[in-house]
């Protein structure tokens, strides 16, 4: 059967297996040819006049616009799209804060000890630390829900002063960032804003706010909620779904959506539901972010019901078709609509917790701030209803797949701490140049880029041989952790300094920072690099990569790579490219005002010789690493 | 001898096949570099998808007629019809007096829209693997066919259209 490929042995194998169902890897080759407009941005659906499409015999649509207000308009849409997506994380995330602190929820905060340190960042104060917590989820929700004439003030708090400096002159503070997004629907109307540099501004003005807000302050309110992440290990892959238990499979971005679950199921009443249905009890299994952010903080919350991280965004339908799932809770996106037929096939009930996220086939149960308890319970039930009715009916096929050594729990604050509370012998290992530099290999997985993880994987390989220490968060991780470059053994793939480095710190060539949200926490290293020797992001020698972007969110996650003076790299370019202005300000002229820029190369070997030649040279400014 | 099979039932009208043209006739042969320095630079397509009488979508493409009004009305002698069965322009020769633009009835003769103002012709994909528009066709509208006889043209009709009354014999 003709199949998209996927860099994953094992999960191959088992696709090749599955004759019956129709997956995206199925889809990916019926699709068959792509329509090429779209793939250039230069096809126009704003109004009855079109679809337009540029050609050199109809160079502008029917209302005037030329090929560069079209990219420009379809980019700010697709990245103001994408900040809803975070701005939606990080709204949730902070009234569920708000609830738990206030009492209108009866959930506990598992890390109050980081109050203090999120407040004294945010300046917001309080009598007690429920006060203290309450008031930062008062601080972000006002800002989020500012008119846009009125600036944020945590970007001030939350930015390196330098940078604040730039955005500030540049003109790239954000008003309130739900109405940034509002007014990026309106400008992207029929007949409206039709300045293309104007509206790739907007589109930085988008990245602040997705990586300050939805990103950044997601985690750190998250990392109250449900516990700071710490460096342990853990097992992922379809093995960790043990079919001895009752499993409900969860996908989606919101860690703290699932704190009333994980802790009903932390108590005895909850795993007696379980085994009063025959099963050893019930577990969560991790599929997409969500899991990794389950996985980060495994050693904080939900440790013994949590079973560990399945694989990434694309591995889900196949995951289901193992049998091994009995519920999937979806709280967000990255959820296929593939899914529905396999789940309907396998007898797997399908739930989701907010309709923003809503499946034709599953049960809406909406999750609200105060009623975390009443939904356990009642998700468990169904867990345990599901299991009953369909385990003598399914075959049960989970393949031997996976790693059972994979470091996990890497943040901002956990690989400080590896490293003896900062981050300078980290900086000290890139000036003795033991390594060469540090690249993010973050977000999504896709099929377009050569196969599911296939450029990921090729482009990271690439870069260990370099001595080019990788930061990966999102699916890109999940694959990366699926295919063995998150477990130690896989400091045979580097080169020989950065090898040296993992042998001292018992760490893997490629950290584990998990959820694509944790893109945040690799900028705040980046952002702390930059603090400790004294100078701003685009000086230091470090490259950001998204290879297999899939989405719009990772559109505004690149954005905010952008804005922070970051070199952003892309396999394959986002719908730009039928407009020179617009390629040319992302990728050549956004130095002289941000400092970042896109690059864009689907080649992996010529990729990292790019990366590596970008840090030579930013050594080389800066005077350190042997780059003389 | 490969020829061209047209199921215009199939076509939507999504213009892929114009987008092809273009790219395998520009510099990188790539949609990318097509359009890499805007359309100043990029030239048109030599096929064109229209709307027939019934505004249903008709893929419009050189014939290569086997009696050619183009080659026939060209003065310079640059439109040639090869072994082949495919008539191409010799560029070199072209001085883009536009008789063949005036002559082809499915106006499949096209002024270049750059600045050499040559005509421009659907060459067949000649010496390529496989004709550009027909590849890039989402909806197998357009096939590549394999047939021993040259005559009749290049163009093989699911749904053969009224013939043209001052046309050239296809």
């Amino acid at each position: 059967m003709n199949r998209c490929a996927t860099a994953d042995p094992g999960l191959a194998e088992f696709i090749q297996s599955k004759t019956t169902i129709n997956t995206a890897f199925d889809r990916f080759v019926e699709q068959g040819v792509r329509c090429g407009y779209g793939e250039l941005g230069v096809c126009c659906r704003l109004c009855s006049n079109g679809p337009c499409r540029i050609t050199p015999d109809a160079p502008k649509g029917v209302c005037g616009a030329t090929a560069d207000t079209m990219v420009a308009r379809g980019f700010l849409r697709a990245v103001a799209a994408g900040a809803a997506c975070y701005l939606h994380v990080v709204e949730s995330t902070a009234r569920r804060l708000k609830a738990i602190a206030t009492g209108v929820s009866p959930l506990t905060l598992r890390a109050p000890e980081s109050v203090d340190a999120l407040a004294a960042l945010l300046g917001v104060t309080g009598a007690t630390c429920a006060a203290k917590a309450a008031a930062i989820a008062d601080a972000v929700l006002a800002d989020l829900y500012r008119p846009r004439h009125e600036k944020m003030t945590l970007v001030a708090r939350m930015a390196l002063p330098a940078r604040m400096a730039r955005w500030r002159e540049v003109g790239l503070l954000p008003g309130g960032a739900k109405s940034e997004v509002f007014d990026a629907l309106i400008k992207t109307s029929t007949n409206l804003n039709t300045d293309p540099v104007d509206q790739l501004l907007h589109c930085l003005n988008l990245g602040i706010c997705t990586g300050l807000y939805g990103l950044a302050l997601t985690n750190m309110m998250n990392d109250i909620i449900m516990g700071e992440p710490e460096i342990g290990t853990a097992a992922t892959g379809f093995s960790v779904a043990d079919p001895a238990y009752i499993n409900i499979g969860v996908t989606g971005h919101s860690h703290s959506v699932f704190a009333g679950l994980i802790e009903f199921l932390e108590t005895k009443e909850g795993q007696a539901l379980g085994r009063a249905a025959g099963a050893h009890g019930i577990h969560i299994v991790g599929i997409t972010c969500v899991g990794q952010d389950m996985q980060l903080r495994n050693a904080a919350c939900g440790s013994g019901v949590f079973s560990g991280q399945a694989g990434n965004n694309f591995t889900q339908e196949l995951m289901l078709s193992t049998g091994a799932i009995d519920m999937l809770v979806s709280e967000f996106n990255c959820t296929l609509s593939g899914i529905e037929p396999i789940a309907a096939d396998y007898k797997i009930k399908l739930v989701c917790l907010d309709d923003v996220c809503k499946q034709a086939s599953a049960e809406l149960l909406a999750d609200t701030p105060g009623r975390e308890r009443e939904l356990a319970r009642k998700l468990c039930e169904l867990a345990v209803e599901s299991y009953r009715t369909r385990r003598p009916l399914v075959t049960i096929d989970v393949p031997q797949h996976g790693y059972r050594d994979v470091v996990t729990g890497v943040s901002e604050k956990s690989l400080k701490k590896l490293l003896g509370g900062s981050m300078q012998p980290l900086i000290d290992l890139i000036a003795n140049g033991t390594i060469h530099g540090v690249a993010g290999i973050l977000g999504c997985s896709n099929l377009a880029a050569g196969g599911h993880d296939v450029t990921t994987v090729a482009l990271t390989r690439e870069l260990l041989k370099r001595d080019i220490l990788v930061l990966s968060a999102g699916c890109t991780t999940g694959g990366l952790a699926n295919c063995g470059f998150c477990s130690p053994a896989a400091k045979e793939w580097a080169g020989p300094g950065l090898r040296a480095v993992c042998d001292k710190l018992g760490i893997p060539p490629v950290l584990n920072f998990g959820p694509c949200l944790a893109i945040g926490r690799i900028e705040l290293v980046a952002a702390e690099l930059a603090q400790l020797m004294g100078i701003d992001i685009p000086q230091l020698p470090v490259v950001i990569s998204a290879p297999q972007w899939l989405e719009e969110q990772a559109l505004a996650d690149g954005c905010f790579g952008l804005a922070l003076g970051l070199t952003v790299h892309l396999a394959q370019p986002p719908a730009i490219l039928g407009s020179a202005l617009v390629t040319k300000v992302l990728t050549e002229d956004l130095p002289g005002i941000t400092g970042g820029r896109v690059l864009v190369e689907m080649d992996p070997v010529k990729a990292a010789d790019q990366f590596a030649a970008i840090m030579t040279q930013k050594k080389r400014a800066l005077g350190i690493g042997g780059a003389a | 001898m490969r020829k061209k099979a047209i199921d215009r039932s199939k076509c939507r009208g999504c213009k892929n096949c114009e987008l092809a043209c273009i790219a395998v006739h520009s510099a990188g042969t790539t949609t990318h570099t097509a359009y890499a320095t805007g359309m100043k630079t990029t030239e048109r397509a030599r096929n064109k998808v229209e709307a027939d009488p019934q505004n249903k979508s008709f893929p419009q493409f050189c014939r290569h007629c086997d009696e050619p009004a183009c080659v026939e009305a060209c003065t310079s002698g640059a439109l040639t019809k090869g072994a082949d069965g495919l008539v191409v322009c010799d560029h070199d020769i072209c001085i883009g007096c536009y008789m063949c633009v005036m002559s082809c009835p499915y106006g499949m003769a096209r002024p270049s829209v750059q600045t050499d103002g040559k005509m421009i012709k659907c060459d067949g994909c000649r010496g390529r693997d496989v004709m550009a528009c027909v590849a890039a066709c989402p909806q197998r509208c357009l096939t590549a066919v394999e047939v021993d006889d040259p005559g009749g043209g290049h163009l093989i009709y699911a749904d053969e259209p009224a013939p043209n009354a001052c046309g050239s014999k296809p």
